[in-house]
């Protein structure tokens, strides 16, 4: 009977332990990032202040049927999209590149690395404020540079033409490090028996790059490119300490925008609703990247 | 069933417990020891904070069983904390309310009325910017300061190119046009910053009112008025003089200002006294000032109010400090430390004030002579969302050159949609 017991016991440990390990993420999940979010779906219905939250009226789609004909919304959407697209593009090639460049020995390589990982490591705000000062018209660097090259001054940060482009620059220098390291760690991950292998088959470099590299390194590249465009998506203090969402909202994107109504016009209903459209756009981007990566790996499986 | 019960008793606990702390009365003066926090961005300016604070303090003299705690936050981020503090329930028991962030306290029921706080003599003593706080027949803050704006310069380096003080407009483009060209520096600054919006609104309005402009009849908007474009007109003009620090925000253009690097402002006058006490470089006496050199010479005024926040658990003893605070003889210590903004009350500001800081003055006569508020009459909880478009607008004209009239017809209409719902 004890005997019994005893293996009956250890069979339902063996089946509970993976719901265990599991449950706790989940109770996390759900306790931080899901009942936050419910509750934030729910507001997106109100009217509410930030003030008073706990008197908001019900007020059905009111505030999305009001941001669906929001020019400064609609507006919001487009820079965040444009954002996103060249911070991505900008970074995922820099950090490559950069990649590319450090995986190979030369002297002084460690004092290289060291240097171009320091961007990532200085906080966001003390990059925000000496870019402010770079990007200055009358005493920043960026002008004074310009200047001496013959070319003339420009409104980095008072100039609509350049706010976007501004805030894009200060962006990827200052994450295009952590695209370095991963994509550093996946090119160092390539088995050199397969560079071997291609240089015996008579493989040039670029053919060896097209033909090991490239595809060996590939997932990790679309995974990178999938956590800048939300991490872009959602990014905010780069963005809100160098303009504002100005020059003439130049820079106004979906969180500028949440912020702008939740605080300085304590409207936490209206915001609220922003941050849901902007959570969909997540959340399609999302979707369908796994649902392409899922049939290229179909593909492949027949192939 | 026996589970069933067990919750439907501790759910109806919990419940009657949640429920004894809403609508409660205010504690009864506690004769132990209590700690009231006072809250102001003020306590973080270097010559007047520390000023103010000495006054506070000294109520632990006469009420020794109460501590006043200073609470600061920076002027950017102050009514952000304080709205998310205040709207979880908490936040500092006495808290400066600035326009127009004290009408949406006021609006939340977020502050206790202070209908009974003070005697006829001392209402009777209250200034005539006491009326914006008071709601319903109710004041819910008394001023906690009334600030100027003015026009500042270097009258040193003004000499020095043989310049004297502009009192036009023209006068002031040419001379800031003047001293570029033989500086090769900007010579004027103000704000004109999106990212110190609620900063740059509360100056602006000296260019509104310098032209005998206004935001409102009480009524209706009157964003797009033809005093307003005038206005916006001259700020475009001097924008694009050559002469106007672009891109300086008011951080920066204030160092300069006290580095001697920018010899003209138009700046609250707040600033004025740690920009130059003590400064060897661009001490106090080397200040000239006026209201800005507009035609009307109308002005504005930031009216702060302090209040007692409605989550507070000292409301009795919140209330008996705010008796102290608007003693005369309280009041006329305060109006060192608040100086060069008045206080609440009629009290005389010291005379050596006026000696010690000579640019003192016209901000003074400015403020006696009924200057607006920062607020839109008539649309006061509306403010920070007008304010929002009129400067998007006001942006536009001078980073992209839209055309004045354009872009303030285009802020009225925007304007009128958000105060219709």
């Amino acid at each position: 009977m004890t005997y019994q017991t005893s293996t009956k016991g250890k069979r339902w440990a063996v089946r509970l332990t993976p719901y265990l390990l599991i449950g706790s993420a989940t109770i996390y999940l759900l306790v931080f990032i899901g009942v936050p979010l419910l509750q934030g779906a729910r507001l997106s219905f109100t009217d509410t202040r930030l003030l008073n939250p706990s008197a908001g009226r019900w007020v059905g789609v009111d505030n999305y049927a009001r941001l669906l004909t929001d020019g400064q919304f609609l507006g919001s959407i487009a820079t965040t999209l444009l954002y996103t697209v060249l911070t991505v593009a900008a970074t995922m090639f820099l950090g490559s590149v950069s990649a590319f460049t450090i995986n190979h020995t030369f002297p002084g390589r460690a004092v290289a690395r060291s240097l171009m990982v320091f961007p990532w490591a200085v906080p966001t705000v003390a990059v925000a404020l000496v870019f402010r000062w770079i990007y200055n018209d009358n005493s920043g660097v960026a002008n004074s540079a310009l200047k001496t090259l013959g070319i003339g001054q420009v409104g980095w940060l008072t100039n609509p033409d350049f706010g976007l482009l501004s805030v894009i620059i200060a962006t990827v220098w200052k994450i295009s490090p952590f695209v370095m390291l991963v994509v550093l760690a996946s090119l160092q991950s390539v088995p050199l028996e397969l560079y071997e292998a291609a240089k015996v088959d008579g493989a040039n470099p670029w053919k060896s790059f097209t033909t090991v590299t490239l595809p060996y390194i590939l997932p990790t590249l679309k995974t990178v490119a999938l956590l800048m465009t939300i991490w872009s998506f959602r990014r905010f203090e780069i963005i809100w300490l160098l303009t504002g969402g100005g020059p003439a909202d130049a820079t106004n994107t979906i969180v500028i925008n949440v912020y702008r109504q939740a605080f300085n016009n304590s409207r936490l209903g209206f915001a609220a609703a922003i941050g849901m459209i902007g959570l969909l756009m997540s959340v399609v981007i999302t979707v369908t990247y796994f649902i392409v990566e899922a049939r290229t790996e179909r593909k492949e499986t027949r192939a | 069933m026996r589970k069933r019960k067990f919750a439907l008793v501790t759910a109806t606990a919990l419940a009657i417990t949640a429920l004894a702390g809403c609508g409660a009365e205010p504690a009864p003066t506690s004769s132990g020891p209590v700690t009231l926090t006072f809250a102001t961005y003020h306590w973080l300016e270097k010559g007047r904070g520390d000023v103010m604070w000495k006054v506070i303090e000294s109520y632990t003299k006469t009420h020794p069983n109460v501590t006043i705690e200073q609470v600061s936050y920076s002027r950017a981020d102050y009514e952000k904390t304080l709205s998310t503090q205040i709207g979880s329930g908490k936040g500092p028991d006495l808290l400066h309310a600035p326009d127009p962030f004290f009408f949406e306290l006021e609006d939340a029921g977020a502050l206790v009325s202070l209908e009974d706080v003070l005697d006829d003599a001392g209402k009777a003593s209250l200034t005539s910017e006491n009326e914006l706080y008071v709601v319903d027949g109710k004041p819910y803050a008394f001023v906690w300061e009334t600030a100027g704006y003015g026009f500042f310069y270097d009258k040193r380096v003004l000499a020095d190119h043989g310049i004297t003080a502009p009192t036009t407009f023209e006068e002031l483009v040419a001379a800031a046009k003047q001293l570029t060209a033989e500086t090769g520096k900007p010579a004027i600054a103000t704000r004109h910053l999106m990212n110190e919006e609620s900063a740059w609104w509360n100056d602006h309005l000296a260019w509104i009112y310098g032209v005998g402009g206004d935001l409102s009849d009480g009524s209706n908007l009157t964003l797009n008025s033809p005093a307003n474009i005038q206005a916006e007109t001259y700020f475009k003009e001097l924008y694009d003089s050559g002469a106007f620090a672009v891109g300086d925000d008011s951080a920066t253009f204030r160092e300069k200002f006290k580095q001697g690097a920018i010899p003209m402002l138009i700046d609250a006058a707040g600033t004025q006294v740690s920009l130059t006490k003590g400064n060897e470089i661009v001490p106090p006496e080397s200040v000239g000032s006026s209201l800005i050199p507009f035609p009307s010479k109308g002005t504005q005024f930031i009216g702060g109010g302090l209040a007692i926040n409605g989550n507070s658990a000292h409301v009795v003893e919140a209330k008996e400090f705010l008796r102290w605070m608007y003693s005369p003889e309280i009041q006329t210590q305060l109006a060192e430390g608040m100086f060069p903004s008045l206080v609440g009350t009629n009290i005389e500001v010291p005379k050596h004030l006026f000696t010690e800081f000579p640019w003192f003055q016209p901000i003074y006569e400015g403020l006696k002579s009924n200057p607006k508020p920062v607020v839109i009459r008539g649309f006061e909880l509306k403010t920070p969302q007008v304010r929002t478009i009129f400067l998007t607008q006001i942006e536009r004209v001078l980073t992209q050159d839209v055309d004045v009239t354009e872009a303030l017809n285009e802020a009225q209409r925007q304007a009128e949609e958000v105060v219709r719902h």
